[in-house]
């Protein structure tokens, strides 16, 4: 008998509106551990990478952790995965929230939707299967109005996963948004447009009592106790400030992409944009968890400026503050947050959207787009009255919106070919805003990250800062910061551990509170039953990475596309903490490969492949 | 009590290696204290405030290689590392 999930998952057809349970063995939850391992797994085996991303019948797979919804700190993660409209490989977008922990308490491990509905619709899900309900009256609406309405209809312990116009509309940075105001977002690689595609307005899900049971609750308890100290004094930050806070570290380091890139220093700027300067300026209302999260890292805050003047809107996360603060020359918070809470009601990725508008305004200063084409809009740098009014725009796919849309690569094209010179992306995905110059292990990170530019995959900028002392992991301590020393090393350990985080449901913030793969290990012994080790779970991690590379693979992908834009491997700033610097990454990759066992091409070779059981023969079921 | 101090970027000044070896006075006996005394004291070797304008301590310590509190007591012969605190996400 199996502990902790239920070993089977939904598959919905849109196209013909039939629906079937499918069984998975428990096998399959040791190896792949469930979330986007456990998606991954089935997305290669039955050879879904084939199908275009918009195409009626790809697959949009949702996965829960075998965490998920246990009483396991951070455990609130399911994995959005399938083809990337955007990047047109393996798309993989984390959730929190609560919806996911509900989610899992409806008698699936997950949902795979294939086909197209005729007409708008959503998924109903209760516990007693699977309902396809008309959203004829939610099609147009925003996320926020989405969950309110359909609790109107179903009651208020539903929990709604929704797009907002900016997928309906077929934006490739449209995010999937969870739990209405409280805004969290699946938010990478474009999944927005992937819904939109199917007439798919949202999945709702009810409460339906608790998760599977676990194996061993007095364990789990005691694991979950012996962490807590810890948690709370090393995340403590995090809680305060949530991940907003310390942003005029980051910039003094360097790390802060300032100016769509080219700048190194913005210290006035960033001290204004700080979490710490928004509490200060008292536009924090209240502090929020996700499920069975002890950090709280989520922060509600007023807007005082916009259309939505007065209410009260998550967020912004530091990387929504990057975006809308340092990379457009905006040092009003007030903006920010207004951006922030627009893209969250109309269901845009923020990194997405605020890498486009930062790129548009470079292309404005440089008269690469007339005030003409701009429709009216002044878009000098630091104006944040012109990226509230960008952002529908872009939603909706008008005007200078359209090409943005479709996110820098897809946008240069369409502009002049001098365009290309302000794209900072690495396989179609704009780079999150951790700069590989100031942290040179980011640029392996980011070049070799499954879904592009992904600081999520390593998060290795906090080893090199020693926030997360990488000897957590057997590694190394020191490391100097524009070097390359250990970098491959640092990046592939990381890149591995942070695999298992996806895979099982859980919050990779819970690195800042120094949990070791060991404290995971325990955890996920307790809730299976099974004896798992430290080593057992990264081996895991280990071939969850090199199975989302295999799909990669096979979509063409190989050394040619593990790098970065030019204007971070060629293009030094000329002051702050990291000038001159620029990463070396074609010497590092070098080292990397090595270490993987992938080929100088980057393929993974026979033996990896062997040593982690992935040389299966695919197979359409 | 004499301890050793090293400070990582951002407080270590360009072209400093960042290492003293410092004498401490007798009411620095904890890492708190030992902030006020550097933000007070030794503001000339730091090359960012350990305590911003919002009295947010911008820092976390390793004493003898381990992450330790603010309220973690020193003992003559600490090595003290200055790292950045760092949110991010
Ligand atoms: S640390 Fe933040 S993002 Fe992670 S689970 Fe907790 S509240 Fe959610």
């Amino acid at each position: 008998m199996s502990h902790g999930f239920y070993g089977k998952f939904l598959e919905v057809n849109l196209s013909t509106g039939e629906s079937r349970e499918t069984a998975l063995p428990d096998e399959d939850y040791r190896r792949y551990l469930g979330g986007s391992g456990l998606a991954a797994k089935i997305f290669y085996q039955r050879g879904y990478h084939k199908i275009e991303p918009l195409a009626p019948e790809a697959p949009l797979l949702v996965f829960t952790g075998v965490l998920t919804g246990h009483s396991v700190p951070t455990a609130c993660k399911a994995a959005f995965c399938g083809r990337s409209p955007a990047t047109g490989i393996w798309a993989e977008a984390a959730v929190g929230g609560y919806w996911p922990s509900v989610f899992k308490t409806c008698g699936y491990d997950g949902l795979i939707i294939t086909g197209k509905s005729d007409r708008p619709v959503y998924l109903y899900l209760d516990g007693s299967g699977v309902e396809i309900r008309s959203a004829a009256a939610l099609w147009g609406e925003d996320t926020y109005s989405t969950q309110d309405k359909i609790r109107e209809e179903l009651g208020a312990e539903v929990y709604v996963a929704s797009i907002g116009p900016a997928g309906e509309n077929g934006a490739l940075i449209a995010a999937i948004m969870i739990d209405g105001h409280d805004a969290r977002a699946a938010g990478r690689c474009g999944l927005g447009a992937a819904m939109g595609a199917k007439n798919l307005k949202a999945i709702a899900v009810r409460r339906c009592g608790s998760p599977p049971a676990v194996a061993d609750a007095k364990d789990l308890t005691e694991a979950r106790k012996a962490v807590m100290p810890k948690l709370r004094e090393k995340a403590k930050g995090l809680t305060d400030f949530g991940t907003a806070g310390g942003v005029p570290v980051v910039e003094r380091l360097g790390d802060l992409p300032i100016r769509n890139w080219t700048l190194g220093s913005w210290t006035q700027g960033a001290s204004k944009v700080s979490g710490q300067a928004m509490v200060e300026a008292g536009l924090r209302v209240k502090h929020y968890a996700c499920f069975s999260c002890p950090i709280r890292c989520g922060k509600d805050m007023k807007v005082e400026i916009g259309p939505y003047r007065g209410a009260i809107a998550h967020g912004p996360e530091y990387e929504t503050i990057a975006g809308f603060g340092a990379m457009c020359l905006n040092d009003d918070p007030n903006y920010i947050i207004a951006a922030n809470d627009l893209c969250n009601r109309f269901g845009l990725d923020t990194i997405s959207t605020s890498s486009v508008v930062a790129f548009a305004m470079e292309l404005f200063e440089h008269g690469l787009i007339s005030e003409a084409e701009s429709g009216g809009l002044d878009l000098s740098w630091g104006n944040g009255e012109a990226i509230l009014k960008l952002i529908p725009l872009i939603a909706r796919r008008e005007g200078l919106g359209a090409p943005l849309s479709l996110g820098v690569r897809k946008a240069a094209e369409h502009f002049a070919p001098l365009a290309q010179e302000f794209v900072a992306e690495s396989k179609g995905l704009e780079l999150a805003f951790h700069d590989p110059r100031a942290f040179t292990s980011m640029a392996v990170v980011y070049a070799t990250a499954n879904r592009g530019g992904c600081h999520l995959e390593g998060l290795t900028y906090f080893n090199e800062n020693r926030a997360v002392p990488a000897s957590l992991i057997g590694l190394k301590d020191d490391y100097e910061p524009h070097g390359i020393e250990g970098k491959a090393e640092l990046a592939k350990k990381m890149q591995d551990y942070m695999s298992v985080f996806n895979a099982l449901g859980l919050c990779k913030f819970l690195i800042r509170g120094h949990i070791v793969p060991a404290d995971i290990a325990r955890w996920f012994s307790a809730v299976t039953g099974w004896d798992i080790s430290e080593q057992e779970l990264l081996h895991a991690g280990e071939r969850l990475f090199n199975l989302k590379r295999l799909i990669n693979v096979d979509l063409g992908i190989s050394r040619k596309d593990d790098t970065l834009s030019p204007r971070l491997l060629a293009h030094d700033r000329r002051e702050g903490a990291a000038a001159g610097s620029l990463p070396h990454l074609g010497k590092m990759l070098v080292q990397y490969y090595d270490l993987r066992g992938w080929s100088a091409e980057g393929i993974p070779g026979h033996e990896i492949l062997t040593d982690l059981d992935l040389d299966f023969k695919r197979h359409v079921s | 009590m004499r301890i050793t101090l090293k400070l990582l970027p951002p407080y270590r000044k360009a072209g400093d290696a960042g290492e003293y070896s410092l004498t401490l006075p007798e009411d620095v006996v904890s890492l708190k204290e030992l902030v006020s005394y550097l933000s007070r004291e030794k503001a000339d070797i730091l090359a960012f405030e350990l305590v911003d304008r919002q009295g947010v301590l911008t820092a976390e310590f390793l004493v003898n290689g381990k992450h330790e509190p603010v309220e973690h007591t020193l003992n003559d012969g600490d090595a003290i590392s200055v790292i950045p605190y760092i949110c991010g996400g």
